[in-house]
């Protein structure tokens, strides 16, 4: 069910690229000529750049709104570099490139240490970049007379036909694609957008994975600016005002969900295309360019419109469960009765879930359900434990929405298997240390404490308070 | 919000009350000049359309929501209002008509997030840009100049305009603030932004709180439109750029909580305050007016900071902490 949802939202992408080179071949002559689509490919890749280092950060239920504004950042830094300190077009390179490093370890620093929604620290970060481009310039120096070689890098063409950007762009859609698709990381990633906390009680280092990936889009930015560079040859604080907006609307119309857990590398492509074909082939049709403006939002809108609807049952069950079920008395007693007694006997949190069983049952594939099972307990002092557990247990599917325990980092497994068998697991695994040293480990889930005995206080792994 | 101690319900204003007194000290010391009357007026009519922009802004950050359209709203309501001006040569119904311009754009942001089910960051994105350009397309960027006469300061003189404008955007701050704590509808916005879920099963109808409280920043801005646009004898078809990010940026350094149901209209208050009083300040201290935009965006990075380390005093649980790392 999930693959085919995936692949009807592509299709209506497919659809409407196929829909709008019809259309623009029909209305303007020059479209529909190889230069053209070569062409097309050439002033898509800064924004592309930035569109898939949000892939992977939209994936985890983050974003990225400073991209743009370190992009003109780096960009000035390139320049000065270049101009005012007369350094070789390497070492300006690399300062770009120190810059977006710096840039992208504070949004990482701000989002995955001090765990500040991202949607704010980008917000803030957008504007202290872009702020410190225009200050250092005074948003009027205009670095340019760049060397012809550099140039090339931007404007030349492969063997006479490729532009030069082009194979970069490839290189680096790969390696995220790896990134995401083909690796532990990327599965971790996609863990964390269904359910941070989730995430966290299976065993994934959450801001170790979460880190890198806005570090990786601070690199791109700056990869972006020196393209931008070499492209038009010149380097502004202004460059690259309003991408990040134009990178969100690629991805989102890619498939991916801002809510985090869904999308693909491929899909961001072709989002990214849409884009650029449109505005493209507006420009080429005499037809004015406001209009990309409004027909992306339309298509923005509507793609996730139809994506929405075009799945029933889930729309169905989201309704249901949105405007709650219907409770009868027994049912409150009953309910009242596993809260007392998962207040009498601390620990046996599957009594409070069962209630709810069949309905997750039915429903667990999509991610929506994973994120309702590991809130559902949030009111209560369990915390969404016991439910998130088993949850992927059932879910072997396989597909793209599910992830299977065993996708969530191999080496947890073993260790939580010898503690499943010991008996232990829901006394240990899921509580914070209680010999009061105030520490919140997450080694707490992999293992008791050595020769520890069910009952003991529970310190975590390593405390040295004692009991 | 019982007060047992003084100051003590207002915590998450005060790093933004204390930095815009700090602001005030240093300004009176090094440049007394900043306290002339005509620079404190200009300040002030320039920062009343923000201020009534912010109120909207925050009922939907309140609601746990974000609206970045705002901005293009108000260059749309903006043209709307001088154009209808121009045609029918009448101040209500310019005011009527930017007012309700803003109520329909709000509306539909508010209907496709809270019954098309789509976020709102994705469709007020949508709808920013598309705005935006829209409004380019049909303007062609033209600017709406030869406007009627009455139309500058409201037809009123120019002393008595700024009295008027303080009494509406005070007014509207006022109401908001006392309906947020008195009325059971404020109070609904606080319990949707603070837990969704716990709301609807208290039997607040959520999807129609989101979409009422979108209606009402859409209103707003269309209100905030029409006291900037009689600032000037002619409507830029660009104004209101980065007007978003502005009032978003008040919001949360007056001490709102992003992911909603945290937050006052004191601190926006104060958030635009201090936010609004920074840019000319800079002027005034010798800085050339390029630094505003860097100094904006360490303002928000030391309060998200500040309130960062408030939040993790305040929810120790577990699974607080983790769905903070990467919060929806």
């Amino acid at each position: 069910m999930r693959r085919h949802r995936l692949q009807t939202s592509e299709w209506v992408l497919v659809a409407a690229l196929v829909a709008e080179v019809v259309v623009f071949t029909v209305v303007a002559p020059n479209f529909f000529t190889l230069a053209n689509g070569l062409e097309v490919t050439r002033v898509s890749v800064e924004l592309g750049l930035l569109a898939l280092a949000l892939t992977p950060i939209l994936v985890a239920g983050g974003i990225d709104l400073s991209v743009g504004s370190l992009m003109g950042l780096a960009a000035v830094a390139f320049g000065a570099a270049h101009q005012v300190w007369h350094a070789p077009i390497p070492v300006a390179m690399l300062t770009a490139l120190a810059v977006g490093i710096a840039g992208g370890a504070l949004n990482a620093f701000l989002v995955a240490w001090l765990q500040v929604p991202p949607l704010i620290v980008t917000l803030g970060t957008f504007a202290l970049f872009r702020g410190i481009a225009e200050g250092v310039t005074q948003a009027a120096v205009n670095y340019s007379g760049f060397p012809a070689g550099f140039l090339a890098l931007g404007q030349g063409y492969l063997g006479g036909i490729v532009p030069a950007q082009v194979p970069l762009f490839a290189i680096v859609a790969l390696a995220y694609a790896a990134l995401l698709h083909r690796s532990v990381i990327g599965r971790a990633l996609y863990a964390i957008g269904f359910s941070a906390p989730g995430a966290r009680y299976a065993g994934i280092p959450v801001k170790q994975r979460v880190a890198p990936i806005y570090l990786l889009s601070g690199v791109m930015a700056s990869v972006a600016a020196i393209v931008y560079a070499a492209h038009l040859g010149q380097a502004r604080a202004d460059a690259g005002t309003g991408y990040e907006l134009d990178a969100i609307a690629a991805v989102v119309l890619g498939g991916t969900s801002v809510f985090g857990g869904r999308g693909t590398i491929g899909g961001t492509l072709l989002g990214l295309f849409v884009l650029a074909v449109l505005k493209n082939g507006l420009y080429l049709s005499a037809l004015s360019s406001e209009l990309v403006g409004v027909l992306t939002g339309a298509l923005l809108v509507s793609t996730i419109a139809i994506d929405r609807l075009s799945n029933r049952e889930f729309a169905g069950v989201a309704r249901a469960t949105q405007e709650g079920v219907p409770v009868r008395n027994s049912q409150v007693a009953v309910l009242c009765a596993a809260i007392l007694r998962r207040l009498v006997s601390r620990g046996r949190h599957q009594r409070l879930a069962r209630p709810v069983d069949h309905l997750e049952r039915r429903r667990c594939a999509t991610r929506e359900r994973l994120r309702f099972a590991a809130c559902r307990c949030d009111d209560a002092e369990g915390q969404g434990r016991s439910l998130f557990r088993q949850l992927p247990r059932r879910c072997r599917g396989g597909r793209e929405g599910t992830w299977r325990r065993s996708d969530l980092g191999r080496p947890h497994q073993p260790r939580r298997r010898a503690a499943e068998r010991a008996g232990r697991e829901l006394d240990y695994a899921r509580r914070g240390c209680d010999r009061g040293c105030g520490r919140e480990s997450s080694r707490h889930l992999d293992r008791a404490p050595q020769g520890a005995q069910p009952g003991d206080p529970r310190g975590h792994v390593g405390c040295r308070r004692r009991a | 919000m019982p007060r047992r101690r003084a100051l003590h319900g207002y915590r998450d204003e005060l790093p933004a009350a204390l930095a815009t007194i700090a602001l005030g000290a240093v300004l009176a010391i090094a440049t007394p000049g900043y306290y002339a009357p005509d620079n404190l007026r200009d300040l002030l009519l320039a920062s009343l359309p923000v201020l009534v922009v912010a109120i909207g802004a925050t009922l939907v950050i309140l609601s746990g929501e974000i609206d970045v359209s705002s901005g293009s709203m108000f260059a749309v309501c903006a043209v709307i209002a001088g154009t209808v001006a121009k045609a029918t040569g009448s101040l209500p119904w310019a005011t009527v008509a930017a007012t309700t311009a803003g109520l329909l754009l709000g509306l539909l942001n508010g209907v496709l997030v809270s019954s098309v089910r789509i976020p709102s960051i994705v469709v007020t994105l949508a709808t920013m840009v598309a705005l935006r350009d829209g409004l380019r397309w049909v303007t062609q960027g033209t600017w709406v100049q030869d406007l009627p006469r009455e139309f500058q300061w409201f037809g009123l003189t120019q002393q008595v305009y700024p009295w008027i404008a303080v009494m509406v955007s005070i007014g509207l701050l006022v109401i908001a603030a006392w309906a947020l704590g008195h009325l059971a509808a404020g109070r609904a916005i606080y319990a949707t932004g603070s837990n969704t879920d716990a709301a609807r099963l208290a039997g607040i109808h959520v999807a129609r709180v989101k979409c009422t409280v979108f209606a009402i920043a859409g209103a707003l801005t269309g209100v905030a439109a029409l006291l900037n646009a009689v600032r000037f004898n002619q409507i830029p078809s660009n104004t209101g750029l980065g007007l978003e990010m502005k009032v978003i940026a008040a919001a949360v350094v007056g001490g709102a909580a992003i992911t909603g149901g945290r937050g006052t209209m004191l601190g926006t208050l104060l958030g635009v305050v201090l936010l609004g009083a920074i840019g000319p300040a800079l002027t005034f201290l010798g800085v050339t007016a390029y630094w505003e935009r860097a100094l904006q965006g360490l303002i928000i990075l030391a309060a998200i900071a500040l309130h960062a380390r408030r939040d993790v005093r305040d929810t120790d649980t577990p699974a607080a902490a983790a769905s903070r790392a990467v919060p929806a």
